[in-house]
């Protein structure tokens, strides 16, 4: 992995078009700004990582069985 | 074009019922065509079936059924991924999650599957600053419904 230190307000910039700046530096966390295309897709890697995971898990769903039909026209 | 299904056997898709994913799905970048079956047997679900490797298919609701008040707003990202200028135009699903007990089966409500009909593309959308979870119960009501009842 590459390791830069930057400071606030300071950037990277990654291939020809993407740019990454430090906007702020709390206290246990830091505010980033990114400036990409908009065919380039970013996510927080949690939030990626919960829907990857669900994707995958729906992919082994068991067909529903009767009784949950019976229980969503009910409600 | 014929298709091997996971639970259903193979089914006729026709050509021009192919969506495209152009980045895939979260957990299946590779997968770029898929179709939306609908079985009788299976209504309120459709079943999102795909058509290169591997073969997965998902069961998928119509979300505003389970939460009529879910709602969500799309970037202009999202809306050119989907080549689309109006967001009404496009339909909106939700993946379930059914494992073998059926009653806890759940909907990623945070990652909404948007088609536009018409050019036949896909995406699956991340909400990210949503309240939305990515299991939120399918019977919810009927789970709280019970539940009040037994302490009641």
């Amino acid at each position: 992995m590459l390791v830069f230190t930057r400071k606030k307000d300071e950037s990277l910039v990654i291939g020809n078009d993407i740019e990454v700046t430090i906007l702020n530096i709390g206290a246990g966390n830091v505010k980033i700004g990114i400036q990409a295309p908009r065919y380039i897709s970013v996510h927080r890697h949690e939030v990626y990582e919960a829907i990857r995971r669900e994707n995958l898990a729906a992919a082994q769903s068991q067909i529903p069985k009767a009784e949950i039909f019976q229980k969503l026209l009910r409600s | 074009m014929l298709v091997q299904t996971v639970n259903f056997g193979s089914l006729e898709i026709p050509e021009n019922r192919v969506v495209t994913f152009k980045e895939g799905l979260p957990g299946f970048p590779q997968i770029h065509r898929f179709a939306v079956i609908e079985l009788e047997e299976l209504r309120p679900f459709q079943y999102l079936q795909s058509l290169d490797e591997p073969p997965i298919s998902l069961f998928i609701i119509n979300p505003f059924l389970i939460d009529p008040s879910y709602e969500f707003r799309l970037t202009d990202s999202d809306m050119e991924d989907v080549h689309s200028t109006n967001s009404a135009e496009l339909a909106v699903y939700a993946v379930a999650t059914i494992p073998e007990d059926s009653g806890s089966a759940t909907l990623n409500l945070m990652a909404p599957i948007v088609i536009n009909d018409k050019d036949r593309c896909g995406k699956q959308v991340i909400l990210h600053e949503s309240k939305y979870s990515v299991k939120h119960p399918l019977l919810h009501d009927a789970h709280q419904d019970e539940a009040k009842a037994q302490n009641a």
